[in-house]
């Protein structure tokens, strides 16, 4: 749409601007700030003053029987887990090309969409891939969803259609891309944003619920995880930027199924919503950490709750 | 100097120096529509450009490092603006008050910048971004990190809101 209001608008806008002041030192007014951030990094680390958030990923264990994890999960060594190649054969290996998450900006190439919102079922591999934002970031699990994949696509078809979002809180994010590969290699993908209205993009159409989509997806690969290995490889997470509700979109509904495989601490000071440092959990906290996740998680965190006037969103 | 290529090619042409003289004055029109003060919207470009700094080798090799302070830019204003300056009282008191055709001019500023102010600051993000910078939706998106969709409904949104604004429906265009 290009109606003359816009045009106007566009018209407004750039006469609306004044002149800018002369060029003042500003080259040398960013390094001074990047050596600032340098000394009160130093500085705050020192004193100790500072906020900590933990960011963890927690991924499913392989084998879990009588509640506790039976592999070589727990812990700071995931690499002794058993790769991805070696577990027994699932439908998706029977691909020619299975899909791998990109690194960098995410999924590309010839990835269809489907605007009419009903992803096809018989889809015999699914991964969830980050969206990479700056500043918000996440991991999701590396390994592929082989086994009732359509279990998935259900969900994601019977979300709401989303009509009006008026009232819908719609700060920024993280957000991921689901991707659907099917026997003859083609894909599928849809787009989630864990934030706001949570809305599911199939293209032209949207749905509500991209939590409830992507905690289907840990749900079915828990349960392939109950039958077979994990990925191997964990990534260490990332410390996110304070004031994204990063962390409790992606904490799974039911946390039995979970271990907190690498955790970090990460030191904030007032000043920044990056953080100024971080720091790895050692195997005896992490695993503390997963006691006081699994005590103090589940419906509270599984509510779809509705937005905290008090956040901010930049968008109401 | 002449001006940097956004995205086409390395930066490498010039160095930060060169850049930041180059293209600082674009980046502190954006920033000065995205805050409505002059001191604030340098503080913006500052501190966008202190952020990227240290990114420049990399960055620039690409020749993308414009647009990476312009994301670092939008991403710091949204996700800071309420943190640092959340007391904001936009553009009611101008210290400059002259008279004539530079009278019109700031009143016409302080219309502008009263009605993006009035703005959620991710709205205002978005009308920047579609309407200053001329950015696709989809490049909106990716800037702002969050989906078309988004863009579009938040758009819709700023634009309803605009157009009941009298300093944008005006039909004068005596600042021309």
């Amino acid at each position: 749409m290009n109606d003359d209001f816009e045009d106007s608008l566009r018209d407004s806008l750039h006469r609306a601007v004044p002149p800018p002041p002369p060029e003042a030192s500003r080259s040398e007014g960013a390094r001074a700030y990047a050596a600032r951030a340098r000394r009160r990094r130093t500085g705050v680390l020192a004193a100790g003053a500072v906020a900590v958030v933990v960011a963890a990923i927690a991924v499913v264990p392989s084998l879990v029987s009588d509640g506790r994890v039976t592999d070589g999960q727990r812990g700071n060594d995931p690499v002794a887990a058993p790769t991805q190649t070696q577990q027994s054969q699932r439908p998706g290996e029977l691909l020619d090309e299975p899909f791998e998450c990109p690194t960098g900006a995410g999924p590309a190439g010839p990835i269809g969409t489907s605007p009419e919102g009903t992803i096809p079922s018989g889809a015999v591999l699914a991964r969830v891939c980050a969206v990479q934002q700056d500043g918000v970031d996440w991991v999701p699990p590396p390994d592929a969803l082989t086994m009732d994949v359509d279990s998935v696509i259900k969900t994601l078809n019977e979300l709401p259609v989303a009509e009006d979002r008026m009232g819908c809180d719609e700060d920024l994010g993280p957000a991921y891309v689901m991707v659907f590969q099917y026997p003859d290699g083609h894909m599928v993908q849809v787009r989630g944003d864990l934030y706001g209205c949570k809305l599911v993009s199939f293209g032209a159409l949207e749905r509500l619920g991209a939590a409830d989509a992507l905690h289907a997806y840990f749900d079915a690969l828990a349960d392939q995880r109950r039958h077979a290995r994990p990925a191997s490889a964990i990534p260490t997470p990332r410390c996110p930027v304070l004031g994204r509700s990063v962390g409790e979109s992606l904490i799974p509904h039911d946390l039995s199924h979970f271990v907190v495989a690498k955790a970090i601490v990460c030191a904030y000071a007032d000043y920044s919503a990056t953080a100024l440092d971080w720091a790895a959990l050692s195997q005896d906290e992490v695993a503390e950490l997963t006691a006081d996740l699994q005590a103090n998680s589940g419906e509270r965190l599984a509510e779809d709750r509705p937005a905290d006037p008090s956040n901010g969103s930049p968008w109401s | 100097m002449s001006e940097v290529a956004v995205g086409t090619g390395p930066d490498t042409a010039v160095d930060f120096d060169g850049f930041v003289a180059a293209r600082g004055a674009a980046l502190w029109r954006t920033a000065w529509l995205l805050t409505g003060d002059r001191h604030r919207a340098e503080d913006l470009v500052q501190t966008a450009l202190g952020k990227a700094w240290p990114h420049w080798d990399r960055v620039s090799r690409s020749g993308s490092f414009e647009a990476y302070v312009r994301k670092t830019m939008f991403t710091t204003y949204v996700a800071w603006y309420r943190r640092r300056w959340n007391g904001e009282v936009s553009t009611e008191h101008l210290p400059e008050q002259p008279g004539g055709d530079a009278a019109d001019r700031i009143a016409f500023q302080r219309d502008v910048a009263g009605a993006l102010a009035r703005l959620p600051r991710g709205q205002r993000a978005v009308v920047v971004l579609r309407y200053f910078e001329d950015l696709t939706e989809a490049q909106t998106a990716e800037v702002l990190g969050c989906s078309v969709g988004t863009v579009k409904s938040q758009t819709s949104r700023a634009l309803a809101a605009l157009r009941s604004s009298p300093a944008l429906a005006r039909p004068d265009k005596d600042q021309r």
